[in-house]
């Protein structure tokens, strides 16, 4: 794998997510959770395991410079890698559906965990206002997110990868 | 079950599991893990100023692009126009503009009392809507300290809530978890506002509360600044202004709805109050 376009995209996300979708502001408070969406496609792609390191590190690095509580979204994003990583080697890497329903499916996951913590905060967000106005919309727009990153990973990076597998295998 | 342990990266996960949960635990309710924190925020907040500063052209672009009124778009024409003069005209007027808003920012300063303040740039927030929490360039080198109040030149921004070497964390007053301490400036009645929680639309709104229930004469447009009791914030910093006032069915009181006088959305600039003689 290109580690050099790798380490690239993902301080891309990172920069995505923490900065520039605050300062864009999409209709009301909508937003793709870019990082998550590429953590699952690495999943799918490399596996569980590096995709969950991946995960852990980059998710460690947002709670701790940018959000309240340390350690959710690091956690929420490392079983997202896992996730992916379940679908690798079991489906051909030209699939597009597999990885962007995991991350639709782990974006909705990662909502509700933090929605939980922001009700222990003492928050009362309306739930079904919230679904439809924020969760619903975020969830669809990580999914497509994730196609596209997808679509990149597999064009930059599977074919290398494919290449270091099989010589592990000789 | 034996079987799972013997396998590595199960355990490894099984750990990290647990240890993100200990350090959720921690940071959710005393913040006691600082030296992590420390560490890594030092590397990182230099090259994270650097694209915070960077990405405001860029999101100025966006911004034009979603919002393609013929205002917007009129001001977009005349703004490319007046980029085409010179680049040096351009950065003057952005060196004015920051002038002008640490201007405003002290001014402001001088007049809510005699206080010792450090200046801060934004250089992040938190994604997402369930906690509204704003990254600043200023830490405990300067002098900030966790319960520290911060403001704008317009008013009040929310509290420091963690601490790095360089950088902290501020809390929002409109983050739905935190409460104020308010006065309405022409009635003079204490009350309180909260963060509502709101996805719906970008702008924030607070709620006001615990307002005497023979209290009618609120009306739209009133000025909200904080009371001072608590000694959390110091009195007199403005918070907002009334929008709308209605009747709260449950406790037959009155609510309103009030409009921060911050632009969270554009905010770039803050001073934390590092003391005012209040309860910090």
């Amino acid at each position: 794998m290109r580690k050099w376009l790798l380490v690239l995209s993902l301080v891309l996300a990172f920069y995505l997510d923490t900065v520039f979708f605050n300062l864009i502001g999409l209709y009301g408070k909508m937003r793709p959770d870019v990082m998550l969406a590429a953590v699952v496609s690495l999943g799918v792609l490399m596996g569980p395991a590096p995709a969950a390191a991946v995960g852990f590190g980059i998710g460690l690095l947002a709670d701790i410079f940018f959000n309240k509580i340390v350690g959710l979204t690091s956690l929420t994003y490392m079983l997202s890698g896992v996730a992916g990583g379940l679908f690798f080697h079991k489906f051909y890497a030209d699939n597009l559906v597999i990885p962007t329903a995991t991350a639709v499916a782990c974006a909705f996951v990662k909502e509700h965990i933090l929605l939980f913590a922001s009700l222990l905060a003492g928050a009362r967000p309306p739930y079904f206002l919230t679904f439809a106005t924020y969760i619903l919309p975020s969830i669809l727009l990580t999914g497509g997110v994730c196609l596209l990153i997808h679509l990149f990973f597999k064009k930059n990076l599977y074919r290398q990868l494919w290449r270091q597998e099989a010589i592990k295998l000789e | 079950m034996k079987k799972s342990f013997s396998n590595k990266p199960v355990l490894i996960m099984v750990i990290a599991i647990v240890l993100l949960l200990v350090l959720a635990f921690f940071s959710a309710s005393s913040r006691t893990i600082p030296w992590l924190e420390n560490a890594v925020g030092v590397v990182v907040r230099p090259v994270q100023t650097f694209a915070f500063k960077a990405s405001n052209g860029i999101a100025g672009f966006f911004r034009n692009l979603f919002n393609a009124t013929d205002a917007d778009l009129e001001n977009a024409r005349l703004k490319q126009e007046l980029a085409q003069y010179t680049q040096a005209k351009l950065d003057l007027d952005e060196l004015k503009k920051e002038n002008e808003r640490l201007r405003a920012m002290l001014n402001y300063a001088g007049s809510i009392g005699d206080y010792e303040f450090v200046t801060a740039r934004v250089i992040g927030k938190s994604s997402g809507v369930w906690f509204d929490v704003i990254t600043i360039n200023a830490g405990r080198s300067s002098g900030v300290e966790v319960g520290m109040p911060v403001i704008s030149g317009d008013g009040l921004v929310g509290r420091v809530t963690d601490v790095g070497l360089n950088w902290c964390k501020v809390t929002a007053i409109i983050d739905s978890s935190v409460t104020v301490a308010v006065t309405v400036e022409r009635t003079r009645d204490n009350c309180m506002v909260r963060g509502i929680f709101n996805t719906a639309s970008k702008s924030s709104e607070l709620e006001l509360y615990y307002l005497p229930t023979d209290l009618t004469d609120l009306v739209p447009g009133d000025v909200i600044m904080t009371s001072g009791i608590g000694g959390i914030y110091p009195k007199g910093i403005k918070v907002g202004s009334v929008e709308e006032v209605m009747l709260d069915t449950d406790t037959s009181g009155i609510n309103a709805i009030v409009s921060p006088s911050v632009d969270f959305l554009h905010l770039e600039e803050v001073m934390v109050i590092t003391d005012f003689g209040g309860a910090l």
